[in-house]
């Protein structure tokens, strides 16, 4: 108990809560932003760090970390850029929502989860930190590949109407994937001698691409003056009782996934907002209506990336391992005031572990104040007329996409990845199995061609291992109901193009 | 028949059939005897791009089927409009853009493809036409050259004189 009222009193002094506060709206500010984000900005402040005593540095370091896991959500539901790969999937049903008008209502649902995912996910951390961190280091080769797979079978639901197509676009999606240097062997795979291409595609880029640059150019050909929504509401609008009720279980079910995802060494936030979606989409009545615009497709991947953003300090602070790239750059906050963080430093240094604790249960609740403020100046730009958005839109997406790594590769890739978008849309094929696919594909193969060799090459080793076991037949038990479904009920729309526009 | 076979689907399936195959012959020369196990370099490239033919057929398939039983609308001759030739102007716009960057630089370059990008969207207010593209570009040059170290392309020659004045 004495270490807790220390690390109150380390949290709640007047500069801590300047900087915590400070922190959370600079990381959400850094999220929502294309090509910052929350990782660029924890290392950056680095430096600053040195004139702090170690617990405010490390508190400033943690608020940042929390707001800026969420900022990505702003800009992927505004203007289906994510300013954060984390909010890749929130773009899937976010937009399609604000475009119907509901951007408030959007973004009141993003940060109200991002704030119970995160709090969950620390609140668990505080609990049961060292038996997370345990199983956490029991996951394998073939857990990994299985949670791949899993992940991977969503592609099924989200094609809607047209599932042949959406596995066509998913297969494209995980070629893709397998452009660059193969990490195991080190042979160039599918660069055709350009230098851009081998350390692959980064899916960023492609994300940014294939949605932002696809919109610009399909508005294009629309061509006149767009107008700018001016009778829409722009103050957030966070969800009634009523419908956060209606929400329960997915957001429990997702901040539960995104810890444990985010306690995975290596995994990271992005991967387990994709899965809480696919695990959304896999237990909800109406797996069809995911990617029109409904509050559940907000709810999972939002508490998910904030729930693994909590779960990615389990390692960090319990062994000293990076859960994710921000804790990585975390540990270097720890290092330049002379601390290792791991189980010794729960010893050695409790009041600060339990003051990060602190800062962070208050870094989730500041994000609802922070994320009302920064949505409000974001929503404030879709009242401007696409005419004048759509370039501001495509310099902001060329400077994300050269950011990442400095490169006009990049900015290439991101053109090409447009105009394949562009054809996409025009022709009726979903964005979302790509993107899923580019995501997953490097962490599927991988795992899958490691997990065989430690196996001996035996396939069904995968399903005896309890984990892996359980959750691959969960994936494929639910996937081939959802095939049969589909060919029992409506065999057209395993093809089915009904409205499909002609070429 | 013939316009079943011109369907979008059939075309974008039979050009991922053809490049699928064209890459399956490219990864073979990466399966190079025994050195990398069972599973080399080629096993999981050359599993998908299997798939993605297999699927190629299904979805020509679906596609064709659809068109004769009447259930998807026809094939439709390509008309040339004033919407492919904005569409081939905003490709031109971003792909000169690109191609220019590395000589012009971030700092000129930018606000003269925004003026012209607003202009094909359909802008006509000449004073946020001239100011916006101004004022966010040099916004953008100086939050991310100064605040956060991104080195945004600087052009050569003249334009990097230009651009060493900002950053």
């Amino acid at each position: 108990m004495e270490i807790w009222f220390t690390a109150f009193h380390n949290v709640f002094s007047p500069m801590a809560m300047l900087f915590i506060c400070g922190g959370v709206l600079m990381g959400v500010m850094l999220g929502a932003i294309p090509g910052l984000n929350s990782t660029m900005g924890t290392a950056l402040l680095i430096p600053f760090t040195y004139a702090m005593d170690a617990t405010t540095g490390l508190l400033l370091l943690a608020a940042v970390y929390c707001g800026g896991t969420f900022g990505g959500s702003i800009s992927a539901i505004l203007f289906n850029v994510p300013g954060s790969p984390e909010a890749s999937v929130t773009g899937f049903d976010g937009y399609p929502m604000a475009k119907a008008g509901k951007a408030g209502k959007a973004l009141g649902i993003a940060i109200l989860c991002s704030c119970i995912g995160g709090l969950f996910s620390v609140g668990i951390m505080n609990l049961i930190s060292p038996q997370l961190a345990k199983v956490a280091l029991s996951f394998s080769e073939p857990e990994y590949f299985a949670l791949a797979f899993a992940a991977l079978t969503l592609i099924a639901s989200l094609g809607g109407t047209k599932m042949t197509k959406a596995f066509l676009v998913g297969f494209v999606g995980l070629l893709i994937a397998t452009i660059g240097i193969d990490p195991m062997s080190g042979v160039e795979r599918l660069t055709f001698g350009w230098s851009g291409l081998i350390g692959g595609v980064n899916f960023i880029v492609a994300l940014i691409g294939a949605f932002a640059i696809g919109e610009i150019l399909m508005t294009a050909e629309k061509g006149s003056k767009i107008d700018g929504e001016e009778e829409v509401k722009v103050s957030t609008e966070f969800p009634s009782l009523v419908e956060m009720l209606k929400l329960k279980w997915n957001v429990l079910r997702s901040a539960v996934i995104g810890t444990l995802i985010g306690i995975l060494p290596g995994v990271g936030a992005t991967t387990a907002s994709f899965v809480g979606y696919s695990e959304a989409v896999r237990w909800s009545k109406h797996p069809e209506k995911f990617g029109t615009g409904i509050a559940d497709g907000i709810a999972a991947p939002e508490t998910c990336n904030n729930a693994a953003a909590g779960g990615a300090m389990v390692p960090l602070l319990t062994l000293g391992i990076p859960g994710s790239a921000t804790t990585a750059v975390i540990i270097g906050g720890f290092m330049v005031h002379g601390l290792q963080p791991g189980p010794m430093l729960f010893l050695n240094q409790p009041d600060l572990m339990y003051s990060i604790f602190l800062a962070m249960y208050v870094s989730n609740v500041f994000m609802l104040f922070a994320g009302v403020i920064v949505a409000k100046l974001f929503s404030n730009f879709r009242k401007i007329r696409y005419s004048i958005l759509g370039p501001c839109i495509f310099v902001f997406a060329t400077v994300g996409a050269f950011g990442i790594s400095n490169s006009m590769s990049d900015v290439w890739i991101m053109f090409a990845f447009g105009l394949l978008g562009y054809v996409m849309k025009k022709y009726d094929y979903s964005v979302a199995p790509l993107i899923i696919a580019l995501v997953l594909g490097g962490l599927a193969e991988e795992s899958l061609r490691r997990g065989m060799r430690m196996e001996d090459y035996d396939l069904i080793a995968f399903l005896s291992r309890p984990i892996s076991g359980t959750i691959l037949a969960v994936a494929l038990a639910t996937f081939l109901y959802t095939l049969y479904s589909r060919m029992r009920h409506k065999p057209n729309l395993l093809a089915g193009e009904m409205k499909q526009p002609s070429l | 028949m013939l316009k079943a076979f011109l369907k979008a689907d059939v075309i974008i399936s039979v050009i991922l059939f053809a490049v699928s195959l064209y890459l399956l012959s490219e990864i073979k020369i990466y399966d190079s005897g025994s050195v990398y196990g069972k599973l080399g370099p080629a096993y999981w490239p050359k599993f998908v791009l299997y798939m993605i033919m297999f699927l190629s057929v299904g979805v020509a398939f679906f596609s064709i089927k659809g068109v004769l039983q009447g259930t998807i609308p026809p094939f439709e001759r390509l008309q040339f409009s004033s919407a492919n030739l904005r569409f081939g102007a905003a490709v031109a716009l971003i792909a000169g853009y690109l191609l220019l960057l590395p000589y012009v630089g971030f700092l000129v370059l930018t606000p003269l493809q925004m003026i012209a990008f607003m202009f094909l969207l359909g802008e006509r207010n000449k004073v946020l036409i001239f100011s916006i593209p101004f004022v966010l570009t040099l916004g953008i040059v100086l939050l991310f050259t100064k605040v956060m170290y991104v080195p945004l392309p600087r052009g050569a020659g003249v334009f990097l004189e230009i651009s060493h004045l900002l950053y």
